[in-house]
């Protein structure tokens, strides 16, 4: 084995195929930064100037390229609040609040670092999983997936923060809305009138970017005034790029738990980037010390953020390689890639085909550690654009938030989405309403619902006795109880006049919120 | 080198599987063949190829493709849009617009421009059979849609894990097990062909709907979840090649050439009726993965957009990209579609019932 990681090493740098690489890099850094193009249509985009190239450039190429749009679509959540890619939103809810800080440069350095240890980690555990890839693949089905979306489901009482039952009514609300479109089983048509467009459910991206990136360039219109707020008379210095970069290792543990997930839910074909970067910050704010200040700017949220987007596209490629099953929409597009360059996934990858497998791992570390270097190079004049005057950044702004909106699946109706999430979203900034919850139960419930159906129509309720089931009611037990009882606990210890009393974390909130006005 | 219209061309199997006769229709005489072109071409007949001077010269033509990229149909349109546009002297562009099985990019088409500057590529299975039972929101008229002609047309296949129950077709008859087939959903292909061999059989087996796309089912076929996987050829047999999967039934009437060992659903013991019934699901995938264009298409551009097609298909580049990327092209002329989808329009009452079922469920 060993020697297939040497071997794919040498398979990659390959000057040509080295090159290849660095081009790659270069398309998906651009691609990530700006929202709309993403990175599965750019891949079909690429696909012919492939043929004429070698398997090993083909991959160096085109995973190179694909593997980047999720480190760079951090930069433009975390400068802008629109989400660069429907993957970095997550990383936004936290970021772009430093950034309103003038916190701009170690919210970057966070989420720049933690992408490249969660790629790293991702490249390991693709790695290290090649021997036992195909029975664990296996040994899970639609039962577990169906308990893992219950679990994800829980840390909705963690991300609704102290109004628990704004939160829930947001989650209500959610679920509604993920209820729109065919049902997958008995092919009803719901709350879709009429409408054709509305059969396959509202889309992910233009409900992302209207809830966060939308709302976040109306509080810019509505203030008229730059992004971040300047420290001091004409200081604009980014600085703080080395602290966000320790704040990555400091919390180590963290990021590896939250790469861990990207990578698990990676390999499920129904889940994805989009869902596993909610499910890692609600995992983040429901162990962190300080779970008020998420959403407020605290680099916990960054960092899992970060980390998990990375990794995830290891887990997608663990199917890919080993079935020839694509996890997500960007590896279905890539194996396309793959079996025009003569690759076959499947049994193979993994013994007489493992160096070209492990050049693939490298790959992911290589084209990563690139980007990253590149973006800490380019990242203050970048920063330093958020110091413009809302009112000559925001029609740049409003074109990004249309065209992102509009052409995840190029529909018109989808500009109205992401209106009326815009509007949604700038309420719930103005009136304190959550918004992780609504959009993790969209998300969630339908596929919880699917999964639900699935188990049952496969095997009645005997799934049920399933041990990994079992683990995973488990742990959603767990996760309700302990809030539940923490805060039984602090009730009885300290009784305190007026439960929604803020201590220390939401000072910050406050003045966050009413910016606007001021 | 000339052929019947109607055969198909399946000369272009996958480079995998080493097998590198190019024989049939338009396959290693290319260029040479611009003059004999193939029966049926009435307005395309007089213009030739490479003259590079049409109606739609010049201008943008949106190829739109109804499923996110990935998929087969976005491979063919991306493969195809360069060498079309070489043959119009315009810009062909691929879009995507997802939705409702393709029905929401079939709807736009309706709506939209009828100079020749809006195609698609059908799905035409799923679409044709949808309008056939009556799917709310499958309002167009099969017969007047403008066919410009067919990129590819490969046959359904019926898929059992390489470890699974089955060896063969005979033993998924003899045994009484009352199989799980995986399908995407009610009215997806996985479902109409699954639903097909169920009561043809008479498997007594259950069509699971949860599948959210191919790739759950695949692996739910991997892990024994489902016994049986319909799908279509060159999808399926990308896990066949894994080695994950094995074919057991070829739903066409005649054998595949990626596969000469499977046998055919026609060449099982069927009823007279059930014979009807399986004759006319055929037609309807003689369909396949046609360009076409919106219902009162300009004459002069649908012209063009034929004789350009026709000669994209005799150049050399295109049928060997084909043949690289495992995409195999079975052109037939605009006419030649017309008259296919002419002909399923009116499909005999116990398929339309039979397709109204499976859209419905039971």
């Amino acid at each position: 084995v060993l020697d297939a990681v040497f071997q794919g090493l040498m398979l990659l740098l390959e000057p040509e195929t080295f090159a290849l690489m660095l081009l790659g890099v270069a398309i998906g850094f651009v691609v990530g930064v700006l929202p709309g193009l993403g990175g599965a249509v750019t891949l079909a985009l690429m696909i012919p100037f492939t043929f004429s190239m070698e398997p090993a450039q083909v991959f160096a190429f085109l995973l190179g390229m694909w593997v980047v749009t999720s480190t760079t679509g951090d930069i433009t959540s975390v400068l802008f609040g629109i989400p660069g890619e429907s993957t970095s939103a997550a990383a936004m809810l936290d970021g772009y609040p430093m950034t309103r800080r003038g916190e701009a440069g170690r919210a970057l350095g966070a989420v720049l670092m933690s992408s490249l240890l969660g790629a790293v980690f991702g490249a390991l555990v693709l790695a290290a999983s090649i021997p036992v890839i195909r029975p664990l693949i296996l040994a899970l089905g639609p039962p577990a997936f169906f308990a893992l979306t219950l679990v994800g489901l829980t840390f909705i009482i963690a991300l609704s923060g102290k109004n628990v039952i704004r939160g829930f009514l947001m989650a209500g609300f959610g679920f509604v809305i993920g209820m729109i479109g065919l049902d997958s089983s008995s092919g009803i048509p719901r709350y879709t009138f009429g409408q054709l467009d509305l059969w396959d459910g509202i889309d992910l991206v233009p409900l992302v970017v209207g809830l966060f990136g939308g709302a976040e360039v109306l509080q810019l219109m509505l203030s008229r005034r730059s992004i971040a707020q300047r420290p001091d008379a004409g200081d604009m210095r980014v600085s703080g790029v080395g602290r966000g970069v320790r704040d990555a290792f400091t919390h180590w543990w963290l990021v590896i738990r939250s790469s861990g997930i990207g990578v698990g839910l990676g390999v499920i074909p129904g889940m994805g980037g989009s869902v596993s970067q909610f499910i890692a910050y609600g995992h983040a704010q429901a162990t962190s010390k300080n779970p008020d200040t998420f959403g407020k700017g605290n680099i916990e949220g960054v960092l899992a953020a970060g980390a998990n987007n990375n990794a995830k596209d290891s887990g997608s490629l663990i199917p890919t390689i080993a079935f020839g099953i694509p996890g997500s929409v960007g590896t279905a597009v890539l194996l396309g890639a793959f079996l025009i360059a003569g690759l076959t996934p499947g049994k193979e990858m993994l013994t007489t085909e493992l160096p070209v497998t492990m050049s693939m791992v490298w790959v992911m570390v290589i084209a990563n550690a690139v980007a990253v270097a590149v973006a800490f190079v380019i990242l203050r004049p970048l920063a330093r654009l958020t110091y413009i005057r809302g009112t000559l950044l925001v029609p740049f702004l409003l074109v990004l938030v249309g065209i992102g909106a509009y052409s995840a699946s190029n529909s018109f109706l989808d500009i109205f989405v992401m209106l009326a999430a815009a509007a949604v979203g700038v309420l719930a900034i103005r009136f304190d309403w959550p918004r992780v919850p609504f959009l993790l139960a969209a998300i969630l419930g339908a596929i919880a619902e699917r999964y639900l159906f699935l188990s049952y129509s496969l095997s009645g309720w005997s799934w049920l006795k399933d041990p990994i089931v079992i683990a995973l009611f488990l742990v959603c037990i767990a996760a309700i109880a302990r809030p539940v009882v923490s805060s039984a606990r602090a009730r009885s210890t300290a009784r305190r006049p007026g439960g929604d009393m803020p201590d220390e974390g939401p000072a910050q909130d406050a003045t966050d919120i009413s910016a606007g006005r001021r | 080198m000339r052929c019947h219209p109607l055969m198909r061309n399946r000369a272009l199997p996958l480079a995998a599987a080493g097998l590198l006769a190019l024989s049939g229709c338009g396959g290693d005489d290319g260029g040479q063949d611009t003059a004999q072109a193939p029966t049926g071409g009435t307005t395309a007949e007089a213009a030739s190829c490479g003259s590079g001077e049409t109606s739609l010269t010049g201008k943008t033509v949106r190829l739109v493709v109804g499923t996110d990229p990935g998929g087969g149909y976005d491979a063919y349109a991306r493969m195809v849009a360069p060498h079309l546009g070489e043959q119009l002297g315009a810009d062909v562009v691929v879009e995507n617009e997802p939705g409702a099985g393709g029905l929401k990019a079939v709807n736009s088409l309706l709506a939209g421009k009828k100079d020749g500057t809006h195609l698609m590529i059908m799905n035409a299975q799923g679409n044709v059979s949808s309008r056939i039972a009556g799917v709310q929101g499958a309002n167009f008229e099969i017969a007047e849609l403008s066919y410009i002609g067919r990129v590819a047309s490969e046959p359904e296949i019926i898929t059992g894990a390489s470890d699974g129950p089955y060896k063969s077709w005979d033993d998924v008859v003899a045994a009484d097990d009352n199989p799980k087939i995986g399908t995407t959903g009610l009215g997806s292909a996985a479902y109409i062909n699954g639903a097909l061999v169920n009561e043809v059989f008479d498997l007594g087996g259950k069509l699971i709907t949860g599948y959210d796309s191919a790739s759950e089912a695949e692996l739910g076929l991997v892990s024994g979840d489902i016994q049986l996987l319909p799908g279509n050829q060159s999808s399926r047999l990308e896990q066949i090649e894994a080695g994950d999967a094995i074919a057991l039934l070829v739903l066409d009437a005649e054998r595949s050439e990626e596969l000469p060992d499977i046998p055919t659903i026609l060449e099982q013991d069927l009823s007279d009726e059930d014979q009807e019934l399986v004759e006319a699901h055929n037609a309807l995938g003689e369909i396949g993965r046609p360009l076409i264009g919106p219902p009162g298409l300009d004459e002069e551009a649908l012209g063009d957009l034929r004789q350009a097609m026709q000669c994209a298909f005799e150049t050399d580049e295109l049928q060997k990209e084909a043949e690289e990327s495992g995409r195999p092209l079975s052109y037939l002329t605009g006419e030649e579609t017309q008259a296919l989808a002419e002909e399923v329009a009116s499909p005999p009452k116990q398929y339309e019932d039979f397709l109204k079922k499976a859209y419905q469920g039971s």
